[in-house]
C-alpha cells in the first residue's frame, strides 16, 4: 500500500520532470505569411495646413502604391498627435494600425523644416526620428522624402517616391507639339515638357548617373539617336544611319550606347562609344536583332532576337561575342530590362495571344508574370528593383502602369492628355 | 502558600501516575514484535549441530583404540597365559562394546538422518513456498508498473493530440497577421520566444535569434503582436497550459516566398 502510493508520487515527479521539458521545447514554425498591406496611419502635421500641396496625402497615396501599406483614412482617426507627448499607443491599437507618422512643419526664413517619428505601434516604441528642409515650392519633395524615410525603415528596401520618370506623350492631334518627351516625379505628378515635336520621340533612356537621357526622335524626317544633357537641356545627335536608328541604351559607366542599326542590311546591335562616337558592331546575322540593354556589370548586352524562329531574349558577352538564349517559354519574349541586382529580366511575354509584364529570374529561368491586362509593353523597373512601371490601354488610351515586382499591387497612374508609353523609370540621382 | 501548594498538588499527581503508566507500559506492554526470520535461524543452526554428532563416534573409537595399545604394554611383565586370556577376555569385550556401540551409533545416526531429511524437506516446501510468493509479488508488481506507464502514455498521447491543436490555432493566427516586407528572402530566419498567460494573452516577445534583416525581425515581432491574444487558450486545462503554452519557440521562416 505505502510502495504504491510512492510509486504514483514517482510517477507524478516523473510526469512534472518531462513537462518542464516540453515546456522549453514547445517550438511552432511560421513558414507562411499573409502579406496584407500592413496598415499605417500618417497623422497631419502641425503646421502644414492652408499649404499649396497637403503634405499627408501625398504621404498617404506614396505609401499606398508601394503595396506595403494600407493607410488608415484621416476621418477615421481618434487622435491628431503631432508630438510624441500626445500618442495614445492604444487609440492606434484599436484602429489596428501597425504604424504611426508624426510630424510638425516649422518655417523658417523661405524654408519649412519638417521634423517626423515614425512609431512601431505594436511595440509602442519610436523606430524613426529626422528632419527634412525644403522650399515652398518643394513641398512635394518634402512630402515623398518622408515617404522614402518611413518606407525604408520599415520595407527594408530603399524608397523611391522622390525618384523620376521619362514618358512619352502622343496628343494624336497633327501639330507642331504633338509628340512630347515628359519628365515628372513617378506619382505622375510636375510633368515637364522636355521637348515637343511634330514627329515621333520614342525610346526615352537614362544613364545610369541620371545626368543624360538618349532618345530617338523623327524631327530631321530620318529616325535618328540623341543624347540630352538633363542640367542644361543641351541636345547632342549621335547618329543619323540610313534605315532603322533605334533603342539606344547607356552603358553602366555611361561610356558607350548600345543601339539598332539597320544600315548594313538587317537590323543589328551595335555598340558606340560616346566621346568618338566610334562604332563597333555585336551581331551580323540574317535576323531580327533588337532592343538592346546592358547586363549589370557592362560585360554584356542583353537583346531581343528572331534567330530562333520567335522572338526571344538573349545575351551576347561582349569579350568573346558569344551568344546566349536566355528565354525559352513562350513563342514571344521581347524588349529585356535588366533589374538593378542583376538577377533578374523584365520582359514583354505573349501568352495566348495578349502581352503581359513578366519576369525571369536570369539564374533559374524561372517566370513570372506579373500584368494582367491587354497590350502591355515597355516595362522600367524601379532603382530599388521592387516595382516597374509599364505602358497599357485603358478605355482606348495609352496609359501608364505599376506593379511591384512580386505582382502584389497593380495601379495606374492619372490619365493624362492624348496617349502616354514608354515610360523610362530614373536612377537614383 | 499552602493554598498554591494544594492548588498543583492534584496535577502533579495526575503528571506522576500518568508517568508512572507510561514507564510501566514501557516496561511491560510494549514489546518488539519479534521479526519472522528468527524462526528459519534456529533451523540452520540445528542442521549444522546433525554433522557434528555424526563425527563425534568417530572420535570416540580413535581414542579407545590408543588406550589398548597402552594396556599390553604394561602387561608384558605378568604371564604369557594370563596375559593371553586377559587378551581374549578384554579382546571379547571389547569386541562387544565396539559392537554394542556400533549398533547405538548406528540407531542414533538413522534417527537423526530422517530428522534431519524431514526438516530439509519441510525447509524446501517453505522456501518453494517463498519463492512461489515473491514470484507472484514481482509479477503484480510489473503489471502495476506496466499499467501506470500505460496510464502516462494515454495521458501524454491525449496531451499531445491537445498541444496540436491548439498549436495549430496558434500558427494560423500567427501566419494571418505576418506582412513580409518586400526585402524578406526565402532563408531569412528570425527567432522569437514569447510569453503568454492562461487567458491567451500574450505578454512578452522577445527575439532571440535575428535575422540579419531588421525589417524582417519587425514583422515577425508585429505579426505576434498583432495576434495580442489567444482567447481559445482560456478552454485549455490549466496544467497542460503551464506544462505546454506558458513559453512558446517561434521560428519565422518565409518558405513560401519566391525568392
Amino acid at each position: 500500500m505505502i510502495s504504491r502510493f510512492f510509486k504514483i508520487q514517482l510517477a507524478i515527479l516523473l510526469v512534472a520532470v518531462s513537462a518542464v521539458n516540453v515546456q522549453a521545447n514547445l517550438f511552432i514554425e511560421i513558414n507562411r505569411g499573409n502579406d496584407n498591406p500592413s496598415p499605417v496611419a500618417i497623422v497631419p502635421f502641425a503646421g502644414a495646413q492652408g499649404l499649396p500641396e497637403d503634405i499627408q496625402a501625398i504621404i498617404t497615396a506614396d505609401l499606398e502604391r508601394s503595396g506595403f501599406f494600407r493607410p488608415i483614412p484621416k476621418t477615421d482617426m481618434l487622435s491628431m498627435p503631432t508630438d510624441k507627448s500626445e500618442v495614445v499607443f492604444r487609440d492606434w491599437r484599436v484602429l489596428g494600425a501597425n504604424f504611426l507618422v508624426i510630424g510638425q512643419m516649422t518655417p523658417e526664413a523661405d524654408q519649412y523644416i519638417v521634423r517626423y517619428e515614425l512609431y512601431d505601434v505594436l511595440a509602442q516604441k519610436n523606430i524613426l526620428t529626422a528632419q527634412v528642409k525644403g522650399g515652398r515650392d518643394g513641398l512635394r519633395d518634402i512630402a515623398h522624402a518622408v515617404s522614402d524615410a518611413v518606407y525604408e525603415k520599415v520595407t527594408g528596401i530603399r524608397g523611391i517616391f522622390s525618384t523620376k520618370m521619362l514618358y512619352v506623350q502622343d496628343l494624336r492631334k497633327p501639330s507642331a507639339g504633338r509628340y512630347r518627351l515628359m519628365y515628372a516625379d513617378v506619382d505622375g505628378a510636375r510633368a515637364q515638357v522636355l521637348l515637343a515635336s511634330s514627329e515621333p520621340i520614342l525610346s526615352p533612356t537614362w544613364s545610369a548617373d541620371g545626368k543624360r537621357i538618349a532618345y530617338v526622335s523623327f524631327e530631321t524626317s530620318r529616325p535618328a539617336i540623341y543624347i540630352m544633357d538633363m542640367a542644361t537641356g543641351r541636345k547632342t545627335q549621335m547618329t543619323h544611319f540610313r534605315g532603322l536608328n533605334g533603342a539606344p541604351s547607356f552603358s553602366p559607366d555611361g561610356t558607350q550606347l548600345a543601339m539598332v542599326l539597320s544600315k548594313d542590311g538587317m537590323p543589328d546591335i551595335y555598340v558606340m562609344t560616346i566621346a568618338n562616337k566610334r562604332l563597333r558592331r555585336i551581331t551580323n546575322d540574317h535576323y531580327i536583332d533588337t532592343e538592346p540593354n546592358w547586363n549589370a556589370d557592362g560585360s554584356g548586352v542583353i537583346f531581343t532576337s528572331n534567330r530562333g524562329g520567335s522572338p526571344q531574349i538573349y545575351q551576347i558577352n561582349l569579350s568573346n561575342g558569344r551568344p546566349e538564349r536566355l528565354t525559352f517559354e513562350g513563342d514571344y519574349n521581347a524588349r529585356p530590362r535588366v533589374s538593378p541586382d542583376g538577377k533578374s529580366l523584365v520582359m514583354v511575354h505573349r501568352q495566348s495571344g495578349v502581352y503581359h509584364i513578366a519576369t525571369q529570374d536570369i539564374a533559374t529561368g524561372n517566370m513570372r508574370i506579373l500584368t494582367e491586362t491587354w497590350l502591355d509593353e515597355s516595362p522600367s523597373i524601379a532603382p530599388n528593383g521592387a516595382m516597374l512601371l509599364y505602358a497599357t490601354q485603358h478605355n482606348k488610351k495609352g496609359v501608364l502602369g505599376a506593379v511591384s515586382m512580386d505582382a502584389g499591387v497593380k495601379f495606374r497612374l492619372p490619365a493624362k492628355e492624348g496617349d502616354v508609353r514608354e515610360p523610362a523609370w530614373a536612377p537614383y540621382l | 502558600m499552602i493554598d498554591r501548594v494544594s492548588l498543583f498538588s492534584l496535577p502533579l499527581l495526575v503528571t506522576l501516575l500518568l508517568h508512572g503508566v507510561l514507564i510501566w507500559a514501557v516496561v511491560h506492554v510494549w514489546q518488539v514484535p519479534e521479526p519472522p526470520p528468527n524462526f528459519k535461524k534456529p533451523e540452520f543452526v540445528k542442521a549444522t549441530l546433525v554433522e557434528l554428532k555424526t563425527k563425534a563416534p568417530e572420535k570416540k573409537s580413535a581414542g579407545s583404540k590408543i588406550k589398548k595399545i597402552d594396556l599390553t604394554a604394561n602387561k608384558k611383565d605378568n604371564t604369557a597365559e594370563l596375559k593371553r586370556r586377559q587378551q581374549k577376555e578384554a579382546a571379547a569385550q571389547k569386541a562387544r562394546q565396539i559392537k554394542a556401540q556400533k549398533a547405538k551409533d548406528a540407531k542414533e545416526k538413522a534417527a537423526q538422518q530422517k530428522a534431519a531429511k524431514e526438516k530439509a524437506q519441510r525447509e524446501k516446501a517453505a522456501a518453494q513456498k517463498r519463492a512461489l510468493e515473491e514470484a507472484r509479488k514481482r509479477q503484480q508488481e510489473a503489471l502495476d508498473k506496466a499499467l501506470l506507464q500505460e496510464e502516462m502514455m494515454l495521458a501524454e498521447q491525449a496531451e499531445t493530440e491537445v498541444v496540436n491543436s491548439y498549436k495549430a490555432i496558434i500558427t494560423e493566427r500567427i501566419i494571418s497577421k505576418w506582412s513580409r516586407p518586400p526585402s524578406a528572402r526565402r532563408g531569412m530566419i528570425c527567432e522569437l520566444v514569447i510569453q503568454l498567460v492562461p487567458t491567451g494573452k500574450i505578454i512578452t516577445v522577445n527575439i532571440t535569434k535575428s535575422s540579419g534583416n531588421q525589417a524582417f525581425d519587425r514583422s515577425a515581432e508585429q505579426a505576434v503582436r498583432a495576434v495580442d491574444q489567444i482567447p481559445e487558450l482560456q478552454n485549455m486545462d490549466i496544467n497542460t497550459f503551464e506544462r505546454n503554452f506558458r513559453t512558446i519557440h517561434l521560428q519565422f521562416n518565409p518558405e513560401d516566398r519566391r525568392l
